[in-house]
């Protein structure tokens, strides 16, 4: 007589958990589904679409940006400083740009708004390299050396640290701005105005620079420099986002944390969507993302950089202010929190 | 499997274990070496590289010529650490702000000692600003670069080791139980199979020879108990063929025995039934020859002699022959004998025979020994008999009587300087009734030897003759000392 009623007690007993595990599950589903649906925070973030941006295509291509809770739009733009207006403006939430735009937006004041209340904040520089950005001169123009470059159209991208590399590479080497045609243009357009002889001299950045020494070949001539210039490509936001949205940005650094580990991991996973997503050739890809580190940062070089960049601006007269230190330009919070590994800057 | 095999295969994964575990070990020992070595190396290149940042400063500042020449005795030694460290080809901005900071600096000392080629001061002041930024900022980004890849590297050390420590855990300790495991199955089983072979040896030791070893595996020790069940399954074979063999013996034996007995009834009785009708006639014939002698002719009484005579050794053989069948069924019990009171009764028989043939008798020391009194006395009397009857007319008989005690059996002997006897006729003189002279030459019924024969196997002995023609014989025989009732 006991077995049975033993036998009714554990049927009793397991109808009971599988009941409370089949409601736990239902319940667990809900509520991730209301958080994939509802809870993601979209953030629109201003970037350029060029291989230093390998970990934002990453994240969104992997979903990074919706495992941290992200709804991310990236607004491709043709530089940073496009960016950083859209910023400025309000267009966007994050953008990415060079040292160079950060610190005209910063400092220049022809460059600021006259109604804008935030400043610009430094959160992380997403890249480590050197030589990616590259002054490029045409063979049938004549053109071998840097002296050659007189009297010659020289395409430029204003106000990007190509700017500053071609400053540099006139006071190298001794030629005046009045020696050279300036033609204002973009890095992009410069590829097809080079190719087609309407510019003499490309200075560009990666891909694009591997894309004209090499695409065709015995076109180009790269012309050295001994000012090499490293290339930062920084997470800025203004005050105001950071203060307000600080769970956003940490979120927002760790999907690029972890789209980093992934390219470390699987760079030929990474050549191919780079490849796909800026529409360069696989092979100039390859060569070029050879030349970059991925590894979120905030050292003595970030500094050293901006502090170039500041000297430099003072030096062309673009702004005579220079009470504001770079320093006050960076905010440690989120590195502190997603990757203090990185952190090597003296405070 | 055999258990040879299975034996091989534990000292096979014994050995691969520990080779396996020993070249790990020694694989991460190497690791870690390599992992210090390139340690060490990062050390050195940070260091350097710091000194080259001082060392830049102070050429910026004095532009002396020691500091030039130390910058590129330092530049020399971080760019060969730089190609001695493994990690720094996965790290583009250390591999490319060497180069950077090579040709920065070159472009100061070409300012510092060309000034001629920069010959506007604000422009080479500006170019030298912008160099030296350029050696800062790629100074210390080595700096943090190769800080950050040596605390990467000490962590990798520690991995290696907490990894060592955690393989030692994860892989030897389940590979030494997976080990013991095996041999303690292994041992098991055959601890298992052995008992089982005990058992059944127990049992075919027992006699148990139905029973069968249930070992059905395919090793040695299943091969060792299908040997036994065949083992048992011949023996059981032959011993019922023993047991059969032996009934039948038995049966012959009991055969034998019934006919034997009949025989010896039959002897007995015709013996003593016929000794009364031969007393009978041989006395009618002495009446006959005594009261009409003188009545009948010569051949006549010859005739009587003969008949006298035959009746007289028909009377010799009937008692010989009824002896004969009363050893072993009438004479059969054991006791113990003095041979020497025996022997001297037996001489003292044919005391007048001795004295007539001068006949010299030697008798050994005699023991007692256990032995049926009358069938012993037959034996010796026979032998003794034999020994002075058996001479030739020339010599004097000389008859020695000897003993020897063996481990198991008193051996005796009864030795002459008669006749001897021929080779061919030795087994033949312990037949019955087997002569070898005619009843002229040595008178007698043949029967005495045969009983001789008889007697001492009734003693669990044997009986045999040494004797070579015309220079005596000597009798053996054997008794055992261990006889019973």
């Amino acid at each position: 007589m006991n077995k049975p009623a033993n036998m009714n007690k554990l049927t009793a007993w397991t109808s009971s958990i599988f009941a409370f595990l089949v409601s736990i599950s239902l319940f667990l589903s809900c509520t991730a589904e209301n958080r994939n649906s509802a809870e993601l925070i979209p953030v629109t973030v201003g970037i350029t679409s060029f291989i230093g941006e390998a970990a934002s295509f990453v994240a969104e291509e992997k979903g990074f940006f919706k495992e941290n809770g992200l709804d991310v739009t990236l607004q491709i733009n043709n530089a940073g400083s496009e960016s950083v207006r859209q910023l400025i403006s309000g267009t966007i939430d994050i953008a990415h740009v060079a040292e160079t735009p950060a610190i005209f937006s910063t400092m220049d004041e022809k460059h600021i708004s006259a109604d804008r209340k935030d400043e610009l904040q430094i959160v992380a520089n997403m890249i480590l390299a050197n030589r990616i950005q590259k002054v490029i001169g045409r063979y049938d123009s004549g053109i071998e050396h840097p002296q050659d470059i007189r009297g010659k159209r020289v395409a430029l991208a204003a106000d990007t640290q190509l700017e500053y590399l071609l400053d540099s590479f006139l006071l190298e080497h001794q030629i005046g701005m009045e020696e050279i045609d300036t033609v204002h243009m973009n890095v992009h357009d410069q590829v097809a105005a080079f190719k087609n002889g309407e510019i003499d001299v490309a200075v560009v950045w990666e891909p694009h620079a591997t894309n004209l020494l090499y695409y065709p070949e015995e076109l180009a001539v790269e012309l050295p420099t001994r000012l090499t210039y490293s290339t930062m490509w920084l997470v800025v936001v203004l005050d105001r986002y950071s203060e307000e949205n600080p769970e956003v940005v940490s979120a927002y650094l760790r999907s690029l944390l972890k789209a980093q580990k992934y390219i470390r991991e699987n760079p030929q996973w990474a050549v191919q969507l780079m490849s796909e997503r800026t529409g360069v050739h696989l092979e100039v890809v390859t060569k070029a993302m050879r030349q970059i580190d991925y590894e979120l940062s905030l050292s003595e070089r970030t500094l050293s950089l901006l502090k170039e960049q500041k000297n430099w601006m003072i030096y062309n007269g673009y702004t005579a202010s220079s009470d504001r230190s770079v320093i006050e330009l960076i905010n440690f919070r989120f590195m502190e929190e997603v990757y203090p590994e990185g952190i090597t800057l003296i405070r | 499997m055999s258990i040879k095999a299975r034996l091989n295969i534990i000292v096979f994964l014994s050995v691969v274990t520990i080779a396996g575990l020993y070249l790990y070990i020694v694989k991460i020992t190497l690791d870690i070496d390599q992992e210090l070595a390139q340690v060490e190396k990062i050390e050195r290149f940070e260091k350097d590289v710091f000194q080259l940042g001082l060392v830049t400063e102070y050429y910026l500042t004095d532009q002396d010529e020691r500091y030039e020449t130390a910058w590129i005795s330092l530049m020399n030694s971080v760019e060969e650490l730089s190609g001695q460290i493994e990690v720094f080809k996965q790290h583009h901005i250390v591999a490319e702000s060497i180069p950077s900071i090579h040709e920065a600096f070159n472009l100061i000392l070409e300012i510092n000692n060309e000034p001629e080629l920069y010959p506007d001061a604000e422009l080479r002041a500006e170019l030298l600003q912008r160099a030296s930024i350029r050696i800062r900022a790629d100074v210390r980004q080595l700096i943090a670069s190769s800080g950050k890849i040596f605390d990467e590297h000490l962590e990798n050390i520690r991995i290696l080791q907490v990894d060592q420590r955690l393989d030692f855990l994860y892989v030897l300790i389940p590979a030494i139980l997976a080990l013991i495991l095996l041999a303690y199955f292994m041992q098991k089983k055959i601890i298992t199979s052995l008992y089982k072979l005990r058992e059944g040896a127990r049992l075919f030791a027992m006699g148990r020879l139905d029973q069968r070893i249930e070992l059905k595996q395919d090793d040695e020790l299943g091969e060792l108990a299908g040997q036994f069940n065949d083992m048992a399954a011949e023996l059981d074979t032959l011993i019922e063929r023993e047991k059969l063999l032996n009934q039948k013996l038995e049966k012959q034996a009991e055969e034998l025995k019934l006919s034997n007995e009949e025989l010896e009834n039959f002897a007995s009785v015709a013996s003593h039934d016929l000794k009364e009708p031969l007393r009978m006639i041989r006395n009618f014939m002495e009446l006959l020859e005594k009261k009409y002698a003188d009545q009948l002719d010569e051949t006549a009484n010859r005739y009587i002699r003969f008949a006298v005579d035959g009746s007289r050794r028909m009377t010799s053989l009937i008692n010989d022959l009824l002896e004969f069948s009363r050893i072993g069924r009438v004479y059969n019990e054991f006791e113990y004998v003095d041979l020497n009171q025996l022997l001297e009764e037996v001489i003292q028989l044919y005391e007048p025979l001795i004295e007539e043939n001068g006949t010299r008798v030697k008798v050994d020391a005699m023991p007692k020994v256990k032995a049926v009194p009358i069938s012993l006395k037959l034996v010796f009397q026979n032998l003794i008999g034999n020994a002075i009857k058996y001479q030739d007319d020339e010599s004097n008989p000389e008859i020695e009587i000897g003993l020897k005690s063996l481990d198991t059996h008193w051996q005796f002997w009864v030795k002459d300087n008669g006749i001897g006897i021929e080779e061919e006729y030795r087994d033949q003189v312990f037949q019955i009734f087997k002569r070898l002279h005619g009843p002229d030459e040595y008178p007698g019924t043949g029967m005495g030897l045969a009983t001789c024969k008889k007697i001492v196997e009734q003693h669990n002995g044997t009986i045999w003759v040494e004797s070579k023609k015309g220079e005596g014989s000597t009798f053996y025989f054997t008794i055992s000392k261990n006889l019973n009732s």
